[in-house]
């Protein structure tokens, strides 16, 4: 009977020594996973930075404005109007 | 008493442990007890804190998704008190600031503002105690001035302070996320403990604009009214079909990429003016409508009439026109008689249904309603001026969403800005079918041998209206200052765009719709029409 208790008790102090173990890897998990989070949002804000940038400079490469201008006075192009074909 | 003697050694001993033991618990209860929760505070605030994050300016991007106004992610650099001078030297050498100098930091300074991420992780991997970098988001327009005046601008603080940017100020800004987080020895966050607010993710917007097509209307429209020595002006396209702005373009603007910028309102929806001929053909429907006259009917033109005192005059003498050619001829002289025939009630009933002096359905700060001479005992001259586009006053969208019902069949639709599925659109019938097409056959006299003549483009049809005002300036009107408007539906017979244009402030040289306001219409509907693919004539 007495060996019976020991063994109880030994396994218990096993299972908490175990949990114990858990907790702290689980905390240290929170904490690493919510510095990667972090990480990630500034990452996504770079990112969307970036896509911005590379966006309005798209948009400034096709713009009809910059065409015109090179069209006009790299290339020395005029404006002609189509005619009308019969 | 003898071992009682032989022990008080021990008995010392125990008497000091105990209360050694005694005095410990006390003070354990006393401090778990009475001081525990000021305690627990204490820790709490070394060790925890409350966080606000804002999130990120929603973008406001036109109908392909090119960025009107983006929120640009930047850092400012803060020195704590107590930063060493070794420390500043290490961080002046990071960011090379060769203007700033040391100087003892007793409170929180900003040392360098908007830093880039590159620039932010050079300052962490310094590792730097003293320091503090702040999240800051920078606004930016890369359209500049061709839409300022719609799209509007934020402020520092992140709130939209004009345009579109004020009126979506609640989608675009959301609401900031307040968590309580565990911080390290260095004070980084290292784990959320709770939310105390959640908060609600900014959302982007779409608008209806074509930047492409915006472009087309800002340059021709600056262009015109710097070659015609004008002060101001409007360009408004309207996509028929889609019920939606392609284009709203307005003169005088400023850049809002500027912190010195000096605010221009947005004439499309801020000015309305008293608009002249323009509105002859909104009298001629009703006039139609209300079968007081047909479009062939014949009208006998003397070259002035008087009315209370007043002499009202054409140009020349036309004796007999249909009425559709008072329209093409732009009859001022006609315009009275069709006013005549309709009388005050049912004239200004009849602007009504056409918008006038009624809100718009735009989500715009503020706009304009205009007005109309409404007043009961209304006089016979004020009844032949309202006919030709004087007594009453309308902003140019009311003008543009007017003849969109030329267009539209005889039916009014409010016009939207914004890309929005759930947006309802209003509709109602206003005039037939028929008085639409009547009315448009008219204008399209305008373009082929009238008033309009210039806007005439060479490869597609158009119908349109010219008008021109005498400016009102402290009750009297100048005759040095002039507004000159146009408005054109097509290209015919789809009529999927309504073009209007108006150029402010003319002076005696050359002021007429005809000869300035046409022009520009013409420039831009061919740009525009050909931009749009429609085929040529």
């Amino acid at each position: 009977m007495q060996n019976l208790y020991l063994s109880v008790i030994f396994f218990q102090l096993v299972i908490i020594t175990y949990l114990s173990f858990i907790i702290v890897d689980v905390r240290w998990e929170i904490r690493s996973g919510f510095k990667t989070q972090e990480k990630l949002t500034i990452q996504n804000e770079e990112l969307e930075n970036l896509y911005y940038q590379l966006l309005t400079e798209e948009f400034f490469l096709n713009s009809p404005a910059r065409i015109e201008k090179k069209a006009k006075e790299d290339l020395g192009m005029i404006k002609v109007r189509p005619k009308k074909i019969k | 008493m003898k071992i009682y003697y032989k022990n008080w050694r021990l008995f010392l001993i125990f008497l000091f442990l105990f209360l050694s033991i005694a005095a410990i618990l006390s003070r354990m209860v006393y401090v778990q007890v009475q001081q525990g929760n000021f305690l627990l505070q204490k820790g709490n605030n070394q060790n925890t804190s409350e966080r606000i994050i804002e999130f990120k300016r929603g973008s406001i991007f036109d109908k392909n998704g090119i960025p009107l106004a983006i929120s640009i992610t930047g850092f400012d650099l803060f020195a704590l008190s107590g930063l060493s001078e070794d420390d500043f030297l290490k961080i002046q050498n990071t960011l090379k600031l060769k203007d700033l100098e040391y100087k003892p930091f007793n409170k929180k300074s900003l040392i360098s503002a908007s830093l880039s991420f590159e620039e932010m992780r050079k300052i962490r991997s310094l590792k730097i105690n003293r320091l503090e970098l702040e999240k800051t988001y920078k606004r930016h327009y890369p359209l500049g001035e061709q839409v300022a005046p719609l799209v509007g601008f934020s402020g520092r603080d992140g709130y939209g302070l004009e345009g579109l940017e004020k009126s979506y100020n609640s989608i675009l800004i959301g609401k900031p996320l307040k968590e309580r987080v565990l911080k390290d020895g260095a004070r980084s966050a290292i784990q959320r403990l709770e939310i105390i607010e959640f908060g609600e993710n900014s959302r982007d917007i779409y608008l209806t604009i074509d930047s492409n097509i915006q472009y087309i209307a800002y340059k021709y429209l600056v262009e015109a009214i710097k070659n015609n020595d004008g002060t101001a002006g409007t360009v408004i396209i309207l996509d028929n079909s889609a019920k939606e702005v392609l284009a709203l373009a307005s003169y005088p603007s400023y850049n809002p990429n500027n912190p010195m910028r000096s605010i221009k309102k947005n004439r499309a929806f801020l000015e309305s003016y008293e608009p002249g001929s323009i509105v002859k053909p909104l009298a001629l429907a009703g006039a139609i409508e209300n079968n007081l006259i047909a479009i062939d009917t014949e009208m006998e033109l003397p070259i002035k009439i008087e009315v209370d005192g007043n002499i009202i005059n054409d140009r020349k003498k036309y004796g007999q026109l249909k009425a559709f050619e008072v329209i093409k001829e732009s009859s001022q002289v006609g315009a009275t008689q069709i006013s005549f025939l309709l009388g005050a009630e049912k004239l200004i009933d009849n602007y009504k249904k056409f918008g006038f002096s009624k809100p718009v359905n735009i989500n715009f700060p503020s706009t304009s309603f205009g007005s109309i001479n409404s007043r009961d005992e209304i006089s016979d001259i004020e009844i032949a001026t309202l006919g030709y586009g004087y007594g009453l006053t309308a902003t140019p969208f009311q003008i543009s969403q007017a003849y969109a019902i030329f267009a539209n069949k005889g039916t009014y639709y409010d016009f939207k800005i914004i890309k929005d599925n759930e947006f309802q659109i209003f509709s109602e019938q206003i005039i037939s079918e028929k008085t639409a097409n009547d009315v448009l056959f008219s204008m399209r006299e305008v373009i082929e041998d009238g008033t309009g003549i210039l806007a005439k483009l060479e490869n597609f049809d158009v119908s349109g209206k010219t008008g021109t005002t005498e400016k009102l300036r402290d009750g009297n009107y100048k005759s040095s200052s002039y507004t000159a408007s146009f408005i054109g539906i097509g290209p015919n017979p789809s009529n999927e765009l309504t073009i209007f244009v108006n150029i402010d402030g003319l002076g005696s040289q050359k002021y007429s719709g005809g000869s300035v306001a046409a022009p520009l219409f013409k420039k831009i509907s061919n740009d525009v029409f050909s931009y749009m693919g429609y085929f040529n004539k």
